[in-house]
């Protein structure tokens, strides 16, 4: 060891990330000592350089970056379901939609990407900026294409932003297929042994045919919802309670060798099984009248007036069949061993019963979109909460951000896609009915007991 | 091949990070922090299905190679 001036080193490090330098500062450091005083150098070379700035950069973009990001595109999420419930479609919603959004989700896919293996840094960073600077004239091209309808509209001409809509929405799809193109580029480097020459012109194909639908797909707040909500479930994937101090996944060696826990039985008892069953044709023969009345009742039922009304009675009945659907799912599961484990199953169920008593009981209301507001809000936003209670008590995360996720995502949900979905997803029941049904199938034939050693029956 | 110091964390970071190894021990030599890291029980695994695969795909390199040899010409003397 020489009298080496570290501080030159030292600031190759600073490309990185707190975390990342405590953990690792004092062995990289050593290492590129080492590494110069074998060479007979006293400064870092350029190549250290360009692959600390590349490595520090994309060790930014860790599980707490996706983790925040794919938050925060769910809080602006919300915001777009409030304000869209509100009737306010101005530019706020707007930008919110086609920029902020997207690009908070896309840094969170990048980041769980990376670190899942799936892009190298290099790759990530480049998908990261480009996607980036395609969402920002995304939003410029959005608010250009409005301002160019409101003038048309009014028989103004186009000027300023509104007369550049179209080299905007041309600019934006071509950078975004850059960015879809270098992603897919990166997928098959995985997938596929294919030379690098096939793998970009089959990356900037889908980037091209690709980049002008998510473009457009973006503008609904449905779309908006979907991909928040996919960023945090993603997100998600890199925490597990038994993580470092980046909040990484290990892998203990030999942890197999833990004395495992004994499971429950897998399979509930008989009397349980029967009345999952039975509870599970019930919830079918309701929810299959329900389909039938809404989309036959107006031709024969004195009780519906027209189309509209048949509808609304139809889903209200679904609505109803879904109570006897959540108590056979109930019944179907294993019994739980401790009380704490019954809340767990039971809570959430009994949230979506809640909500679906309510939304039926707003469908009374149908079709007086106002009277019938209340109800479905309510039924949302209990929608909302069983989700965020199913997913904290899922998986085996660090309490607080399984919390935090939980709620985001119940919130997210009950802002918008509860209302929307709830009505729609009810024509499912009479098929969940008749699944779960069959999978419990009927009862096991009664065990013959055969003692050990016993004579075999003379035939 | 030469690896970068800072490119040779990271993909430590990544193998530990799958489980493939894991860090056994550090300490100080002249001054310096050292970090020793083992295979895991998955990264032996991993690595021994690669090397596997690198054995299949030399063994149908070598047979291609083979195969597609011209025989030697008869009566040619072959000097060592």
């Amino acid at each position: 060891m020489t009298d080496l001036d570290d501080r030159p080193f030292r600031r190759l490090l600073r490309w990185y990330p707190v975390s990342w330098r405590r953990r690792h500062g004092d062995v990289v450091l050593s290492t590129l000592l080492d590494a110069a005083e074998a060479d007979g150098r006293r400064t870092p070379t350029a190549a250290e350089g360009r692959h600390a700035a590349l490595h520090g950069t994309a060790a930014r973009i860790g599980p707490g970056f996706a983790l925040a990001a794919s938050l925060t595109a769910v809080a602006a999420a919300v915001v777009v379901g409030i304000l869209w419930a509100i009737g306010s479609t101005g530019d706020v919603t707007l930008i919110l939609l086609a920029g902020v959004i997207p690009t908070l989700t896309t840094a969170a896919i990048v980041a769980t990407a990376r670190l899942r293996g799936l892009t190298s840094d290099g790759e990530a960073l480049a998908i990261l900026a480009t996607a980036s600077a395609a969402w920002a004239l995304n939003v410029l091209a959005a608010l250009a294409w409005s301002r160019a309808f409101d003038a048309g509209d009014d028989g103004r001409p186009a000027v300023g932003l509104a007369a550049a809509w179209m080299p905007l929405v041309a600019a934006a799809g071509a950078v975004g297929a850059v960015a879809l193109g270098l992603a897919m580029t990166a997928l098959l480097r995985r997938a596929t042994r294919r030379s690098l020459g096939i793998r970009i012109a089959i990356g900037i194909a889908a980037g091209c045919v690709l980049a002008p639908l998510v473009g457009v797909t973006t503008l609904s707040p449905a779309a908006a919802t979907l991909m928040a909500g996919g960023a945090v479930v993603a997100a998600l994937s890199l925490w597990r309670s038994s993580t470092n101090r980046e909040g990484l996944v290990v892998s203990v060696p030999g942890a197999g060798a833990v004395a495992s826990v004994p499971r429950p039985p897998l399979v509930p008892d008989p009397r349980r099984r029967a009345a999952s069953r039975g509870l599970a044709w019930l919830a079918t023969t309701g929810g299959s009248v329900g389909v039938a009345y809404a989309l036959t009742g107006a031709m024969w039922s004195p009780g519906a007036e027209d189309g509209t009304a048949a509808m609304a009675h139809g889903i209200t009945l679904l609505m109803l069949s879904v109570l006897p659907l959540l108590s056979s799912f109930g019944l179907s599961r294993p019994q739980a061993p401790t009380r704490a484990g019954g809340r767990q199953r039971w809570g959430p169920l009994l949230l979506v019963a809640s909500g679906v008593f309510s939304v039926a009981l707003a469908y009374v209301d149908a079709p007086e979109a106002e009277a019938m507001q209340p109800g479905s809000y309510a039924g949302a936003v209990l929608f909302g909460g069983a989700l965020a209670w199913a997913m904290a008590s899922r998986g085996r995360r660090p309490r607080a951000v399984a919390v935090t996720a939980s709620v985001a995502v119940g919130a997210l949900f009950a802002s918008f896609l509860g209302v929307m979905l709830a009505p729609v997803l009810v024509f499912g029941v009479p098929i969940a009915g008749a699944l779960l049904a069959l999978r419990t199938g009927p009862p096991p034939a009664s065990p013959v007991a055969v003692s050990p050693g016993a004579p075999a029956p003379v035939l | 091949m030469t690896l970068k110091v800072t490119t040779l964390y990271s993909a430590l970071e990544r193998l530990e990070r799958d489980g493939l190894i894991a860090s056994d021990g550090e300490e100080i030599v002249s001054g310096r922090a050292r970090r020793y890291y083992v295979l895991t029980d998955g990264g032996a695994a991993s690595l021994s299905a690669e090397v596997e695969a690198l054995e299949t795909q030399a063994r149908v390199a070598r047979a291609k190679l083979a195969a597609s040899r011209p025989a030697a010409a008869p009566g040619r003397a072959v000097l060592s």
